[in-house]
């Protein structure tokens, strides 16, 4: 075993006696920031909880921060920021959302979890960089749904993780915070954390990455992304891809696989 | 003064609206419905607890065999119908069948005729019946329920607003829920001990309801509900004098008033 933030080995998992990953195995050197794609059902979802001890393989040998997320679920979970896919989040609970960008700090101390000046302070933090810090007093269930996606994302920054795991935050976020969400990925990369990024499609996250995990049930590509990036290595997987230029780049587009 | 016998009623309400605030917290997680089902459970403790206090004559009240029965009922439909709201559904009704059937049982074929006043106590209730003891047990349950909702405030409000984010950040989701249901469980107990099963539900439900009209503040909920209970008990206790009736009738009369109050205030200013 190495001493990579994550390792991931032959690692199987069933969902309702559906196998959704079949025997993945990859590593994660610390600092990276790995995009992870893959069309609907390709099992993303499946992965970052797997990682975080939520769902249980049935075979295979997972350690995330050194530490084996089955055993020692709470502990890595308390060290990993987590952006959920779906958020099923209770309208019905005013929280407003400085209590939800807290919520993140709090739940990784100790009981009774008193709130302190500088969590206040880091909280304010991680709502500023995603321009949302006036919202503070807003109600949570008030805001507009790519509002909550930034107070989310806000929630898993404001620990300051060493890990963190977004799915699909792009979507459903306009171009400027797109570009301002991107920047803020970038900075801290050069903090020395890792990120690992689960989208639909590779722009505009592409212009940061360091690797590329393509998913779908089992690793069908994993590398950098020149290596990956190629038509013919993608199009069995993505048998809409297409290429665009765009102000003078070239984009792939993997084509919506509506499955 | 006071007659000795309506300031234990006094006592007794207010230490049973006392026990509203994890109520409020059930209404967030959105399993305020639950908590007149476990009110049933009261009945089959109610049975047990006096069947046991029969042949064990030294346990003088069966309202602790009353809160342990809520407790176990709660734990039981929270844990195994944590899959769906179906199976949810189910386990109540499961539990509620369990409850009245021992009620019955043990009422009509275990309990002599004078103890069977004791276990329809429980049905509709009378505060100004209550005893020394059970004014120090209502004491001792409602301000346990409200120390646990102090402390553990916060996990259940996140189990509220967003249970697999908790999860996810490391929060023990499962415990923290059971602890949840049980705790209100100790609350149900309180307040079906003060106006009986039948009635339960507007001590239960209508506080709650009513603060949630007036407030969409957490902390201001919890206050609000606490003193309409408060309220209606006081109202309650003094109606039952002027007109001579039981309390768990006169103050589910008026905690079902103070309720229409604020609703219609709040229709009024829509
Ligand atoms: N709770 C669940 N129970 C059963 N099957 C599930 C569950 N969640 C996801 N799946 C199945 O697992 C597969 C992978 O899902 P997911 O990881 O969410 O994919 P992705 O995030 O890549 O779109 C899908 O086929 C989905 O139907
Ligand atoms: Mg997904």
């Amino acid at each position: 075993m190495s001493g990579n933030i994550i390792y991931v080995k032959d690692v199987s998992v069933k969902l309702k006696d559906q196998i959704v990953l079949d025997s993945i195995g990859f590593e994660v050197e610390s600092p990276s920031l790995i995009v992870v794609v893959g069309p609907n059902g390709a099992g993303k979802t499946t992965l970052l909880k797997t990682l975080l001890g939520i769902i249980k393989p049935f075979r295979g040998d997972v350690r995330v921060l050194g530490l084996n997320p089955f055993k020692d679920g709470v502990k890595v979970r308390r060290l990993v920021g987590y952006v959920p896919q779906k958020d099923r989040v209770s309208h019905e609970t005013p929280l407003k959302v400085g209590d939800v960008v807290l919520m993140g700090i709090l739940l990784r101390k100790k009981l009774l979890r008193f709130i302190s000046e500088e969590d206040i302070e880091a909280a304010m933090k991680a709502l500023a960089y995603l321009d949302m810090e006036d919202k503070w007093d807003s109600l949570f269930s008030e805001l507009s749904g790519g509002q909550q996606r930034k107070v989310l994302i806000a929630r898993a920054l404001a620990s300051d993780p060493m890990l963190l795991l977004l799915d699909e935050v792009f979507a459903g976020l306009d171009l400027e915070s797109q570009r301002k969400l991107l920047s803020l990925l970038e900075m801290l990369k050069n903090k020395k954390r890792t990120i690992i990024v689960v989208e639909h499609e590779l722009d505009p996250i592409i212009n940061i990455a360091d690797k590329i995990l393509v998913l779908n049930r089992s690793i069908c590509l994993y590398g950098e992304p020149h290596d990956v990036l190629s038509e013919d290595k993608l199009k069995p997987i993505y048998p809409c891809l297409r290429t665009i230029e765009k102000e003078g780049r070239r984009i792939v587009i993997l084509g919506d696989m509506h499955a | 003064m006071l007659d000795p016998f309506v300031l234990r009623a006094i006592l007794g309400i207010l230490f049973a609206s006392l026990s509203t605030p994890i109520l409020v917290i059930m209404l967030l997680r959105g399993s305020l419905y639950i908590t007149p089902e476990i009110s049933h459970a009261a009945l089959g403790g109610a049975a047990l607890g006096v069947l046991i206090q029969t042949c064990f004559p030294a346990l003088s009240d069966p309202f602790p065999t009353v809160i342990l029965f809520c407790v176990a009922t709660a734990i039981f439909v929270s844990y195994t119908g944590r899959g769906s709201q179906q199976s949810l559904g189910t386990m109540i009704s499961v539990s509620l069948a369990i409850s009245v059937t021992l009620y019955a049982v043990i009422r009509s074929c275990c309990l002599p005729a004078d103890k069977r006043v004791l276990v329809d106590g429980y049905l509709i209730s009378d505060l100004l019946l209550l005893s020394d003891a059970g004014v120090l047990n209502l004491a001792i349950a409602s301000i346990t329920a409200t120390v646990i909702t102090l402390i553990f405030y916060r996990e259940f409000i996140y189990i509220c607003f967003d249970m697999d984010a908790a999860e996810a950040f490391g929060l023990r989701v499962r415990m923290y829920d059971l602890l949840l249901f049980s705790t209100s469980a100790v609350a149900v107990a309180v307040i079906t001990r003060a106006v009986g099963v039948l009635l339960s539900v507007t001590l239960l439900i209508l506080p709650v309801a009513a603060s949630s009209i007036i407030t969409r503040n957490v902390g201001m909920m919890i206050i609000s509900s606490l003193i309409i209970a408060m309220l209606s008990g006081i109202m309650g206790i003094a109606l039952s004098l002027q007109f001579n009736m039981p309390t768990g009738g006169t103050i589910a009369i008026s905690s079902t008033i103070l309720f229409s109050l604020t609703y219609l205030t709040k229709l009024k200013k829509q």
